[in-house]
This record gives C-alpha cells, structure tokens and sequence, in this order.
C-alpha cells in the first residue's frame, strides 16, 4: 500500500515555534505534578468552588467553541446548503481536536481519570445531566472521529475504507446533531441543580436552551474564525474550490450568526423577565450582565449583520472574533464568575497558575495538531484521487 | 429498603434508565426504518449513499 | 424530653418492622420527597448548644478522622468561621451580636442528609445512597472524582481530598449510618452534654419541635428549618435567632433537587425522538427539490436539443431543396449557354450541325 512520507522537517524557531515549545514543556511538568501530587498541588480548587477553570474552560468553552462540526456538517449535508461544502472538513477536523482535547483535560480534572468510562460500564446513574453530558460527548467523539477519517484514510490511500464512511455521512451528520443538541444544552442545564449558588441573572429554567442557541453562534463565529486564520496562515494548501466558497461560507455564515444572536437575545431578555430579576439589572452583576448581553451578543449581532450586507469580509471577521469572545465570557460567567456570587471574596475562586498553563497546554497541542494535520491530509483540499462528498 | 419507590429520586433513577434503553433503540430503530423506507426510491439516495452512480450504489449503506 | 438510648433501640427495632411493612405499592404519580415515613432524623436545638465542641470531637473519633490540627476543647477556633472539610465532618461555628439574642449562639454543621437529596441526584455513578434509616451514604469505589455533587450540594456539605494524588474521596457526614446498622447513637448526639441534638424518627422529631415551641413561647422562632428546605431533611433545626444570621440559606426553597433537573432531562428523549425525523425530513426534502430540478433542468435541455434539431433538420431539407434548384438553374443555364453557343457558331460557320449539351453541367 502506497503509505504516504511524513516529510519531518527540521523545525525551524520561529516565535510561533518558541512559544509553543516552551509552553508544551512547561505543560508536561505541570502535568507530572497533577498526576503525582494530586489537585491540591495544581489547582486552587477549594471545598466551596469544586469547578475551576478546567471545567469553565476546558469543559464549557471548549465544547461551545467545537460547535463548528455540526454546525457546518447539517447546514451543507442536511439544510443543501452546498457552496458551504468546502467549510466541512475542516469543521469537523476542529471539532473532532476540540472534543478530543476536552476529554483530554478531563483527565487533570477528575480526581481518578482512570475511571472516566464507569458511568457507562459500571453504575449508571441516569438522574444525572452529569451522566447525559458524558454519554453524549463520547459517543459524539466517536462520531466526529469517524467523520474524520476519510482526509485520514485518503491519505493513506485507503480507498475502500474510505469509501465506505463516506456512505455513512447522513447518519453520522444527524446522529452529530442529536448528540450535539443534547450535550450542549446539557452543559448548561447542568447548573439547574443550584439555584442557589448561581446569580438569578444567569439562572434560568432557560439554561439548557441558551446554552444550546450560543452554540450555535459560537459554532458558526468558530467556522468564520478558523476561516481567516488558516487563510492567513494556510493559503498555499487551499485549492481552487476552496478559495472561490471561503468568501461565500464567511458572509452566509455571518447573516446566520446574526439571525441566531438575535433570537438569542430575546431569550436572554425574556430569561430575566421569567426570573423578575429586573432589580438585580441595578448591582455590580447586574452591570456585568449588561455588558455580556449588549457588548458581546446584540453588538455582535448587529455587526455580523452590517458585515453580511455590506458583504465586508473585514467586519465579519473581527465580529467573528468578538462572538467567539463573548461565548467565552458567557460560560465563565455561568461557570465561575456568576457562580457562588453568595460567597465572601476570600472564599470566591481564582486559578493557579498552573491550571491556566495546563489549559493553554491543551489549547496549543490543538493548534499543533491542527498544523500537522491540515499539512499532510486533504483538508483545505480536496483529493484528486477522490470524489468529494 | 422495601420494594416500594419511596423518593423522587428512586423513581427517576428508574425512568430514566428505562428512556435510555428506550432512545438507544429509538436511534438503531429510525436507521433501520429509514432504509425500508427509501429501499425502493429510483435513484437510491438514502444513508450517505447519496452519489448516484457512485461506488457501492445505495445497498447495504449501514448495518 | 431528649431520647434515651434505650427508647432508641427500642424505636430501631419498631423502625425494622416500619420498612419492611413500608414496600407499600407504589400508584401513579411520582412521590414528592417523601422518602421513607419511618426514617431516622436528628433535631438540633440551636439554643440549647454551648458550643464546647464535644460533638465534633465524637464525630473525629467514631469516624477515625485525621487528628486536628489544635485539640478539641481549644475553643479559640471558634473565633473563625469554619466549614466541613476532608478532615472533619462536622463544625460548630460561633456567631456573636445578634440582635435579640443573649450572647453567643452556636451552630452545628453537617450534613442534613435530605429526603431528596441533590448529591444523589446529581451523581453519574450513582455513589450517593439515600439509606432507609434516613442516611446518605457514598461510595468511594465507583466515584470518578467529577465532584458534580459539591456543586449541586445547597448546603455545602461534601468535601474533596483535593491532596491526594491517586486515591481522593468525597468527605461527607455519614449518619454515622454503621452505628446506626449497629443499634448505635450517631457519635455526636452519643456526645452532646446539653441534649442540644435530639435523635428519633423524623416524623417524631417534628412533633418534638412543635411541642418545645409551644412549650416556651417566644423561646423559638416559628419554623422547623429542613421541615420543608429542598424538600425536607433528615436533620432539623430550631433557632431562637433568625436562620440566616447563623448562616443558614433561607432562599433554597422547597422543590427538592431531582424536581430541578426533571425539566431538562425530559427533554432528553424529546430531542432523540424528533431531531431525527426533523432532520432526515429536512433532508429528504432538500434532496427532493434537487432532483426535481436536476430532472427539470434535464428535460429542458433535450427540449432545446430537440428544438435545436428540428431546425437543422429543416435548414437541411431547404439547403438541399435550394441546391436542387441551383441544379437546375444551372444546368438549364449550361443548356442555354450551349444553345446560344451552337447558335452563333452556326451562324459564324454556317455550319449544319448543333453540338450534344448537358453531359459536363457542375452541380451549383
């Protein structure tokens, strides 16, 4: 079998290289003390604030920020939308690193990552949303890793192997968005159990639905995001196809942003009038609540829309950016920030620095994957040898 | 305890159990449904096989 | 007015005889956070506690904690406000200057071992039992560590041995659930000099409560906290200063923690069932609409190409049919030419003779 030369090239220090390097290094010490010394040796986790930033982050932004894949895979395979269809492969290729890293640091934060798998193979304790999130997120790695595997397997010149997922797509597009809808929405609806410790503002018997709506827009601001970068950095590797759709895929995905914020918006806003927590509008949370809700989902909103009529792929891009922000600032507030608001400021939780190297660890392994990968596999496009999809 | 379902959480923990059994096979079932469906539609295009002409044509598209 | 040892033995034998008769059938709709009707609970009277700390030192023994730090009948720790932690399951806190109260009042904290409880709820391994004798009890061998039940705790009660590396366990008051198997007291109640902590069966205890109140006018302030809170607990208290002044949430609520997440994981099956069908649908449609246009499409263009074809065809016929004229043109032309040629030949030779014509025309 032809297996393709992975040509290693010398790795040249670039202050992209550099960083990277010393990061991932910094990385693996972290991680040899979390996994000898225990939490208490990393993380600033106390008694009262069991979730820090490893949740917040690496849990609730990361699956928003990998919403990419289903969202591109349903609007080209499902909706027809089929100028998108160059957006595809590397939605899912993202998607399916994003998932791979969340699990990845899920294993810093539970106390025995060995046992990860007992909820499905020894007690299920199906009363959890704990329990739906994690069935929904293995399977659906699963799911985005065999929808992966054609760039793979074309690659290694696979043919019939790759022929025969690619039969598969439609199921695994729809069964992508099923588990895609339940575990984001779960992601929020993990926090109904608290009324208590989180701020009225941010609860809502609503959480699940925002939660499930923002991903949508953090799926499409991650596509459009992506896009640019790999533009910039990534241009040589891009055939015809792709260069001619990219403009198409940034504009129609920005109207669609817009349209999802502005729904979006009118649930937040019809979330604090179910909540009567129009008198909270008026504290320190309250500001901050505004700022989330007019600085970075009605701006946005209206921006993409400017961005999409005026067809400037200049103020889609920044937009882009600025949702993804926003989706960002959301989950740390759910997660952290609006969290435990009833506690003293010396009880409240603030990362180690370790957790925060851990987590830009597991980011830039992503980015170094996604370097290697999207250099050697058919991503940003499409093999000769094959028929697209 | 007794055989009784005393909490809300205990009947729960049973229902739940059952409606994941039940959407496990409610997923296995719609693929297996939707091939019966669509066997006999001309061009085939149900299951991913949705190249007409394209290898493997639209039997056996998932098992 | 406090139980004896003896009455309570007594009692947990009543008890056994309560649950097994308890597996009365179970109709209809969903109980509300009734849980077991004999189940044990423990009252604590607020003001009767003096604070010395004699519960937390039986609770450190019963239960083979970690020694602490500073001894037990140290009462400067009562200076700083304290919690449960991985060492201790339960605390006795101080609160001075309340309005309406004379001196310090003492607190004890543990946990309230709910009749719905949110750490069972909320666990995806199912390590949280909810015992008969009214006991919550974990399970250190199938937790994963997600700590899932802290978060959903509303009293904050678990704890986490955030310092070990390989085998960290949630730390949580237990009932004392292995004595009570025994017939024993839970340790802290064996311990309390003041009878500040009262032990019987739930339903007893909240007539207990009723009955002290009505006995000392004034002396309580009307609410049993944990009768309702969540949707009841095992553990009840009564105060004579406001709950919320010694520390103690009076905005949880009564819906007990399962009746928060039900919503939400209703929807669960709702999506399963429909996204499907939606989406196929979806699908199926836009696939519909393509073919039809492909075919449109298609038998416009053998239209045209047959439009197209009828024309050549008729371009043809004219293009032959003019030939055929120029054919003639022309060789009616040739004759002519001949005529005229024999003609003046004739006439210039006076020859008697015209030559054959036609056998060499050209075609137009």
């Amino acid at each position: 079998m032809p297996f393709p030369k992975v040509t290693l090239e010398r790795p040249r220090w670039t202050p992209f290289n550099i960083v990277a390097a010393i990061i991932v290094v910094v990385g693996l010490a972290i991680t040899g003390i979390r996994f000898t010394q225990g939490l208490a040796a990393t993380t600033r986790l106390s008694d009262y604030n069991p979730w820090g930033l490893w949740i917040g982050f690496d849990l609730l932004v990361g699956v928003a920020l990998a919403a990419g894949g289903y969202v591109t895979s349903a609007a080209c395979y499902l909706f027809g939308l089929k100028r998108f269809h160059t957006a595809v492969r590397p939605a899912i290729l993202t998607g399916f690193l994003g998932y791979a890293l969340v699990v990845l640091a899920l294993h810093y934060d539970v106390g025995r990552p060995w046992r990860l798998p007992y909820p499905f193979l020894v007690q299920q304790g199906t009363t959890s949303l704990l329990f739906e999130v994690a069935a929904c997120v293995a399977l659906y790695l699963t799911v985005l890793f065999i929808e992966w595997t054609p760039a793979a397997l074309e690659w290694l010149g696979l043919k019939r192997a790759r022929n025969l997922v690619v039969r598969l797509t439609l199921v695994l597009t729809i069964f992508g968005v099923v588990l895609s809808t339940l575990h984001q929405s779960s992601l929020g609806a993990l926090f109904l159990i608290a009324p208590s410790k989180l701020h009225p503002l941010w609860y809502s018997p609503y959480l699940a639905l925002f939660f499930f709506v923002s991903s949508i827009v953090a799926g499409l601001s991650m596509v459009i995001f992506e896009g640019a970068l790999a533009h910039r950095y990534f241009h040589h590797k891009m055939d015809e196809a792709h260069r001619r759709e990219a403009d198409g895929v940034a504009l129609g995905f920005a109207k669609a942003a817009s349209w999802v914020l502005a729904g979006y918006f009118v649930l937040k806003v019809v979330g604090v009038a179910q909540a009567d927590a129009w008198r909270h509008l008026a504290s320190g949370y309250g500001a901050w609540f505004l700022v989330e809700v007019i600085g970075f989902v009605l701006l946005p909103c209206f921006f993409f829309a400017v961005g999409a009529r005026e067809k400037n792929l200049k103020i889609v891009r920044f937009t882009a950016a600025w949702a993804v922000l926003g989706i960002v600032i959301n989950r740390f507030n759910v997660g952290l920030i609006a969290f435990n608001y009833h506690l003293p400021a010396e009880e409240r939780y603030f990362p180690h620095w370790m957790e925060i190297g851990i987590s830009l660890f597991i980011v830039t392994i992503g980015i170094l994957a996604y370097k290697f990968i999207v250099s050697h596999m058919p991503i940003l496009y499409a093999h000769p040898d094959y028929e697209p999809h | 305890m007794g055989e009784g379902v005393h909490s809300l959480h205990e009947f729960m923990l049973r229902t739940e159990s059952i409606t994941y059994i039940l959407i496990a096979a409610a997923l296995l079932g719609f693929v297996f449904f939707w091939r019966f469906l669509s066997e006999r539609d001309e061009d085939r295009d149900y299951l991913g096989a949705d190249r007409p002409g394209g290898e493997g044509g639209g039997h056996g598209a998932h098992h | 007015m406090s139980i004896s040892r003896r009455r309570f033995l007594g009692w947990m034998g009543a008890a056994g005889a309560g649950f097994a008769a308890a597996g009365r059938a179970h109709a209809g709709a969903p109980p509300r956070g009734a849980g077991n009707p004999d189940a044990l609970g423990v009252l604590f009277d607020v003001t009767r506690c003096i604070g010395c700390r004699k519960c937390e030192e039986a609770c450190n023994r019963v239960n083979e904690l970690p020694p602490p730090e500073r001894p037990f009948h140290d009462l400067a720790v009562l200076e700083k406000r304290r919690r449960t932690d991985a060492r201790t399951y339960t605390v006795v806190n101080r609160y001075t200057g309340i309005e309406g109260a004379r001196g310090p009042v003492y607190r004890k904290v543990q946990c309230n071992h709910c009749l719905e409880p949110a750490c069972a709820s909320a666990c995806f391994v199912r390590a949280f039992t909810k015992n008969a004798d009214g006991s919550v009890t974990y399970d250190e061998s199938v937790c994963v560590g997600c700590r899932y039940c802290m978060i959903a705790c509303p009293f904050e009660i678990p704890t986490y041995e955030y310092d070990k590396a390989f085998t960290p366990r949630v730390m949580k008051c237990t009932f004392c659930h292995p004595r009570l198997v025994q017939g024993l007291l839970p340790g802290c109640v064996e311990a309390c000099p003041a009878e500040a902590l009262t032990f019987g069966r739930r339903r007893d205890l909240l007539r207990v409560a009723r009955a002290r109140m009505a006995q000392s006018p004034g002396r309580y302030i009307d609410h049993i906290y944990g009768e309702f809170e969540m949707g009841g607990t095992a553990w009840l208290t009564i105060s004579g200063v406001p709950f919320r002044a010694i520390g103690m949430r009076e905005d949880l609520g009564t819906t007990p923690a399962p009746e928060l997440t039900k919503g939400a994981l209703g929807v669960v099956p709702v999506v399963a069932a429909m996204w499907p069908v939606l989406l196929t649908g979806i699908y199926a449609i836009n696939r519909r609409r393509d073919r039809i246009a492909r075919e449109e499409r298609e038998a416009a263009v053998a239209a045209a190409l047959a439009r197209a074809e009828d024309e050549a065809k008729k371009k043809l016929a004219e293009a032959l049919a003019k030939a055929d004229k120029d054919k003639k043109a022309a060789i009616e032309r040739e004759v002519k030419k001949a005529l005229e040629e024999a003609a003046r030949a004739r006439a210039e030779a006076s020859a008697p003779a015209a030559p054959e014509g036609g056998g060499e025309t050209k075609p137009a």
